[in-house]
């Protein structure tokens, strides 16, 4: 019998036909957290959008806008002309507090990639302002790995 | 449903493997998957929006009879919808606490609609739901336009032009027996729809739009009620999902002059 190969993504890919919304809730340097659930029942208070970095390139994953819970990033972003994090999370916000009645601290996660990240949009006009990210480096894990 | 907890290495996503991002991006199927995107029971278009007969017809009025139409008279359906959604004092933009972003995204949204030189007209299929997913045909899934080949998949795709924003590689089979895990046929029957790019409508120099298509891509739909939807093209890198918030296009031949 063939082994099927191990789901690397959980909480993002679906295995059945359960639909939950993912939401980024925590991290740190190896890994992120993911909380999934009905999105009507999501009341997570802290959220983080996640974006990668190569040099000095923003990106945007498509997964993400395809299923994250903000599944209009990218929307706002190009179509919309938002061009600051902090707008974003202001748009956003708005959004929850309108729709669902609650707040959410929503803050940016950027990963920086030792390659070109594959299947992600490039923001080459978008700024996340320092106080609102938290900047991971994919070499800092290998050299964790290493030491 | 019990809420779930998971972990994920960000290298995982940062180089996901073209059948990871199959499904992912399959993943995403639902009926109320997020804040944003319309389910599509719920559009808020006019009954009678363009459909394909009268963009023939329209066609058909340019190629003979060098007819054309204003930009304001291909999105007078558009400026109700907009009105409804993001002006009127019920609207759901007018319902935020905070009134400066209210009308700022109003600006926005007003923008996105009118400023673009090139449209691309989309016709969807609501009458006749999806069976089964064929290989070489084009469907809506999700706000993106989603077209099957045998070995690979593309996403935000383009009928006419035959661009694409994403290109998947993972064979059709692959990818209809992943879909099967995840949905039933009466799920593909309400997630996915026929659709396809059938024309573009282009601005060029002043507010006259030119409908660029071909009898060909005309008769290549056979359903002449089906709906014609636009939206905003020129963006670079293309995005996959062009039609999130779909643009409402009037009948311009019955337009009085």
């Amino acid at each position: 019998m063939l082994q099927q190969p191990k789901n690397r993504l959980p909480g993002l890919i679906r295995t059945d036909r359960t639909f939950t919304t993912p939401t980024i809730i925590n991290y740190d340097v190896h890994k992120l957290v993911l909380h999934n659930e009905n999105f009507r029942q999501a009341k997570q208070t802290d959220e983080y959008i996640l974006f990668f970095q190569h040099g000095s390139t923003l990106f945007y994953p498509y997964s993400m806008e395809f299923r994250y819970i903000e599944n209009n990033v990218l929307f706002l972003i190009v179509e919309y002309q938002i061009n600051s994090f902090s707008m974003l999370q202001r748009v956003l916000n708005s959004s929850y507090e309108k729709e669902e009645r609650f707040v959410v601290n929503i803050q940016a996660l950027v990963y920086h990639t030792d390659e070109p990240p594959k299947f992600c949009h490039p923001l080459p006009l978008f700024v996340i302002e320092p106080e609102h990210k938290t900047e991971l480096y994919e070499w800092t894990q290998a050299n964790t790995k290493t030491s | 449903m019990l809420p779930t907890t998971s972990t994920v290495d960000p290298r995982h996503l940062a180089y996901m493997s073209d059948c990871e991002f199959m499904q992912v991006l399959f993943s995403s199927a639902d009926y109320f998957p997020g804040l944003y995107r319309y389910t599509l029971g719920t559009l808020p278009f006019p009954h009678d929006n363009l459909n394909h007969q009268q963009l023939f017809t329209a066609f058909m009025h340019q190629q003979h009879y060098q007819k054309q139409w204003k930009h304001q008279q291909w999105f007078a359906h558009q400026d109700e919808v907009h009105y409804r959604t993001m002006k009127a004092r019920q609207s759901r933009n007018q319902e935020r606490d905070d009134a400066p972003l209210a009308e700022d995204l109003d600006n926005r949204a007003y923008r996105r609609y009118v400023s673009p030189s090139l449209y691309a007209l989309t016709v969807m299929d609501i009458v006749n739901p999806v069976q089964e997913l064929m290989c070489g045909f084009t469907y809506m899934m999700m706000g993106s336009h989603i077209h099957f080949e045998q070995d690979a998949f593309y996403v935000g795709y383009d009928n006419l032009m035959h661009t694409w924003a994403i290109e998947v590689k993972v064979p059709f089979f692959d990818t209809c027996e992943y879909i099967e895990t995840i949905m039933t046929s009466k799920d593909i029957a309400k997630l996915f729809l026929h659709s396809r790019v059938i024309a573009h409508l282009l601005f060029e120099d002043g507010p006259m739009g030119t409908v660029c298509t071909s009898l060909e891509a005309l008769a290549e739909w056979h359903e002449f009620s089906s709906p014609v939807f636009a939206a905003p093209l020129g963006y670079h890198p293309p995005l996959p999902i062009r039609y999130a918030k779909l643009l409402g296009v009037s009948d311009v031949t019955a337009t009085k002059e």
